[in-house]
């Protein structure tokens, strides 16, 4: 969960995603006011020598440092619960659910205990490390041209079911894990899949009737 | 209106001005996307600016290819009908020669009003007594009629100056010549 509670940690001038989407307004800002200037003030001359330290900042310097600053931002934003609930009709209730605090499913229990900092829904459903992520980011890619392109039908259906791994990436090994003896008993088949965590552990989203009569949302 | 007002570059330009604003249009369409992404944090937008956020990388090779090579070559520059190529005062340090069509040097006036003391045509110069003097432009340089000139790095022009004695001459008469005519007018 490291990379995850990277982006919800705090520096000084607030969380680290907020700084970066802060840095990549006023970064984009400066080169767009840089270029228009440059129009203006360098018309006709704009490969002179003198005017070339003006573009090495606007057109060298800013653009990289806007390569990273937006990276950052877009992908730390990305595994927020408020991306995630901004796409799809589905997860505006699970969404839902998560704030609800008469809920007992495992989701809205991880987000009462701040498991992942806002990016619950990251934390659980993406795998550990580079791997993880970019597999998270490439199922994200398909989702959003899917939903924007309107080809999904309701109600929508997780694609795989929902593996051990992301729950024993965080419990595997915890104290409050092993104190449960059956845990250990079983371990060996949780790895193996052959037994799911959900089994026992459910249900992982709780929808309202209305929700669920309107069919809305698949996984539970 | 057209984009060629804004741009002017793209139409008048040698293909170094051209690569310049090519990288600044690739760039400034990043960084606007990128700008509207975080503003909105719109799933469709954030998604784009990763899509296109090449044009940034390309848009830094392009100026890097213009900074390292626009200084080293000789460049020729279109200027349609009336056009400013510089103004008195400006900082520039480039010296031109008139390919094509006619050019007129223009002094200010104690009352703020320009006056046109000279026209130019194929093959004269301008833009010398800035580098030779170390000093702003001494006059403003505006086409007549539309004109192609040929603009020579301050780097290139003084190692033809320094080594070759008969460019020295040649230059040093002409500042004198022009020095004087300043004075008069």
């Amino acid at each position: 969960m490291a990379d995850t509670v990277f982006a919800g940690s705090t520096s000084k001038w607030g969380s680290w995603l907020d700084l970066s989407i802060a840095s990549t307004i006023w970064v984009s800002v400066l080169i767009l006011a840089g270029i228009l200037l440059s129009l203006i003030l360098f018309r006709g001359r704009q490969t002179e020598r003198q005017t070339l330290w003006w573009h090495l900042l606007f057109l060298g310097i800013f653009p990289i440092l806007l390569l990273a600053v937006d990276n950052f931002a877009t992908l730390e934003y990305t595994k927020e619960v408020r991306f995630c609930g901004s796409c799809h009709k589905a997860m505006q209730s699970y969404v839902e659910d998560l704030h609800n605090p008469g809920s007992r499913s495992l989701a809205a229990l991880h987000f009462r205990q701040r498991a992942a900092w806002g990016s619950e829904c990251y934390a659980c459903h993406a795998n550990y490390g580079l791997h993880g992520t970019f597999a998270a980011k490439l199922t994200g890619l398909r989702e959003v041209v899917t939903y924007v392109s309107g080809r999904y039908q309701l109600p929508i259906r997780m694609q795989h079911a929902f593996e051990n791994v992301f729950c024993l990436k965080c419990h595997d090994g915890t104290t409050h894990f092993v104190a449960h003896t059956v845990h250990l008993t079983i371990l060996d088949q949780l790895r193996a899949e052959a037994l799911k965590c959900t089994f026992c552990h459910r249900p992982a989203h709780v929808l309202s009737a209305a929700q669920s009569t309107a069919g809305i949302g698949g996984a539970s | 209106m057209s984009v060629w007002k804004f741009v002017p570059a793209l139409r008048t330009g040698d293909w170094r001005s051209k690569l310049m604003t090519c990288s600044q249009l690739m760039i400034g369409t990043a960084a606007l996307l990128s700008l509207l992404s975080m503003l909105t944090r719109n799933p469709l937008l954030l998604v784009s600016f990763m899509s296109v956020q090449g044009l940034l990388l390309v848009g830094v090779i392009c100026f890097v290819i213009v900074a390292l090579i626009s200084q080293r070559t000789l460049v020729t520059e279109e200027y349609g009908p009336g056009d400013i190529i510089f103004r008195e005062g400006d900082p520039g340090r480039h010296v031109y020669i008139v390919k094509s069509g006619t050019v007129e040097v223009l002094v200010q006036q104690p009352d703020g009003t320009q006056r046109a003391i000279k026209q130019l045509g194929t093959g004269e110069t301008f833009g010398e007594m800035a580098l030779l003097r170390q000093a702003p432009r001494s006059a403003t340089i505006r086409t007549v009629t539309a004109a192609q000139v040929f603009k020579i790095s301050p780097d290139d022009f003084l190692a033809l100056y320094t080594h070759l004695p008969r460019v020295k001459e040649t230059f040093s008469q002409i500042m004198m010549d022009r020095l004087g005519e300043l004075e008069r007018r």
